[in-house]
């Protein structure tokens, strides 16, 4: 390190704050955070790409500065599905830091890894308070049954209504809808249940049956509609 | 094997609070359960099967607390059940620190005494599905209430409101508010169902001064915040404001802070920057709430990492209202 002459010329002035950073909660302790691997938790990001016609969901279990586990998920758009198993192979082993320089492929996922860097290392974690925080697998967690992406399709237009086309639960097959033409329900089929039920032996009919539900008032319906032909 | 879960950091306290009420050691206090009839370990069970073994024995030995202090009512039982719970928080855990425990005991005792008319699930009307759980415990409270608790659904917006009321078959309240006056309307009412959910009415607010007249009106005696969606903007403000109006009114009203926000993650605020700023729901409920729970509604790892115990917070709800009405059928039959 070099000093100018002007610096070395200067009589010194004693720094009086010596406290240390606010401490952050991870894991149910809190701590000082000073170095990279001082950063542990499991949270999420959502990023956004340039013309932002798609968006990233990205969860990172980040266990001392290390990348354990790496969720993507991304929608609207065909190519980022590409860049995310792309960076689903980067992610895993890096640290953090590394995470925020290294390519994700994708707009939306590199601005994902941007947010995410800032909720972890400012202590908003899903595990802040979570004793040892949460297990590697938890991410699996967020999708639930079937390991598929929770994803809302929903359309609208003035003259002709609503349309709700995912949900959830599942695939809409029916809207129901009451004497005055509001919606009051809808059914639906779980193609993540779905396909398990084929891959396990079921032929697609009984698996399509056995993998139906609905929810809400779908038994008071006067009329079910197709969402996606009528 | 040790008997339940953490084990090792829970006996200690847990010994602490049995022998405070004279008894010698946890076997001790199931065999007083056993002795009055029950089986809470079974009972706890069937209530969530993949509870954790410590949520069965915190319960028992809530329930050997409850029979020692001779407690007559459900209500009363169900308070003794949570100092039990609180017995099983792991010291220096955020449960500790928030007292979960008694808060469960008092949220129980609460929903079982007649003087609470009407239970609020104030929530951002963030999901069709949210009141669900509401539902099920007032269900299982008005097993032994006189007087059936009042479900009502206090939420942000009108339109939400009117949709998930329709979906969900409860009644529709369209309020107005009268700002210059400050008055709440009734100006219709529209039932979407003719079955016991068109009981549960609810309502949808344009701002934190009608959420409030709205808690008034129904005479809201205990409240659950709901999720996410606007936790800082809604639920708390409401929740808060209309604390401190019961308060001058010398009314009582017991809210709790439950839901993701402050459950299990540190909502935060929309700065997203700067040391303080963290947490501002867990912040929020701790300025306004009698019991802030901690952890998941359903899944009890989460709820166990907290330092609890490994059950889910609604079914947890469930099993202190069940534990304590056993305990006055038992003192009813003469068991203790």
């Amino acid at each position: 390190m070099i000093y100018t002459k002007e610096v070395e010329n200067m009589c010194p002035v004693a720094k009086g704050a010596k406290h240390e950073p606010a401490p952050i909660p991870e894991e149910g302790k809190w701590v000082h955070s000073k170095k990279i691997e001082d950063i542990s938790g499991f949270t999420h990001g959502i990023g956004w790409c340039a013309p932002q016609q798609g968006a990233c969901k990205l969860s990172l279990n980040v266990k001392n500065g290390v990348i354990e586990e790496a969720l993507v998920e991304t929608i609207g758009c065909s190519g980022m599905t590409h860049s995310a198993a792309m960076a689903a192979e980067i992610l895993q082993g890096k640290t953090i830091l590394e995470a925020l320089n290294t390519d994700l492929v994708c707009d939306a996922i590199n601005t994902a890894m941007r947010e995410l860097f800032l909720q972890i290392v400012y202590g908003r974690t899903q595990s802040a308070f979570s004793d040892d925080g949460l297990a590697v697998g938890a991410g699996l967690e967020d999708l639930g049954k079937g390991l598929r992406s929770q994803v809302g399709t929903m359309y609208a237009t003035k003259e002709k209504g609503v349309r709700y086309l995912e949900m959830a639960e599942g695939y809409v097959t029916g809207i129901a809808l009451d004497a005055d033409n509001e919606v009051i329900g809808y059914q639906f089929v779980s193609l993540g249940k779905m396909t398990d039920f084929i891959k396990k032996g079921d032929d697609p009919n009984t698996a399509w049956e056995k993998a139906k539900g609905q929810y809400g008032r779908v038994a008071d319906a006067v009329k079910i509609i197709d969402p996606r032909a009528e | 094997m040790a008997l339940f879960e953490s084990y090792e950091r829970r006996i200690d306290q847990i010994n602490a609070v049995l022998n405070s009420y004279g008894i010698s050691s946890i076997e001790e206090a199931e065999k007083i359960t056993k002795d009055a009839g029950l089986d809470v370990y079974d009972q706890v069970k069937k209530i969530q099967p993949i509870c954790f073994e410590n949520a069965c024995w915190a319960y028992i030995v809530g329930a050997a607390i409850a029979i020692k202090k001779g407690a007559a009512k459900a209500a009363d039982a169900a308070a003794a059940i949570g100092e039990g719970l609180q017995a099983f928080c792991i010291p220096g855990s955020v449960a500790d620190h928030r007292k979960v425990g008694l808060g469960h005991g008092n949220l129980g005792k609460m929903l079982l005494q007649e003087e609470t008319e009407c239970f609020c699930f104030l929530a951002g009307h963030e999901s069709f599905a949210a009141a669900e759980g509401a539902i099920g415990i007032a269900e299982k409270a008005n097993k032994v209430r006189q007087k059936p608790l009042r479900v009502i659904l206090n939420g942000l917006g009108k339109d939400a409101a009117q949709i998930i009321s329709r979906i969900n078959g409860f009644t529709f309240v369209e309020t107005q508010y009268d700002y210059k006056e400050a008055t709440l309307n009734v100006v219709y009412e529209k039932p979407y169902s003719d079955g016991l959910r068109a009981t549960v009415k609810c309502y949808g607010a344009d701002d934190v001064q009608e959420g409030v007249a709205i808690m008034h009106h129904e005479h809201v005696g205990v409240s659950i915040t709901g999720n996410s969606t606007n936790p800082t903007r809604f639920q708390h403000p409401v929740a808060g404001t209309y604390k401190k109006e019961c308060v001058e009114q010398g009314k009582n009203y017991f809210s709790v802070a439950s839901g993701g926000g402050t459950g299990r993650t540190l909502h935060p605020d929309n700065m997203a920057a700067g040391p303080a700023s963290y947490g501002m729901t867990d912040t929020m409920g701790r300025m306004h709430s009698d019991a802030q729970f901690a952890g998941s509604s359903s899944v009890p790892a989460h709820v166990e990492m907290m330092g609890l115990i490994g059950m889910g917070n609604n079914p947890m709800v469930g099993a202190t209202v069940a534990v304590a009405v056993s305990v006055e059928e038992a003192h009813k039959a003469g068991k203790f």
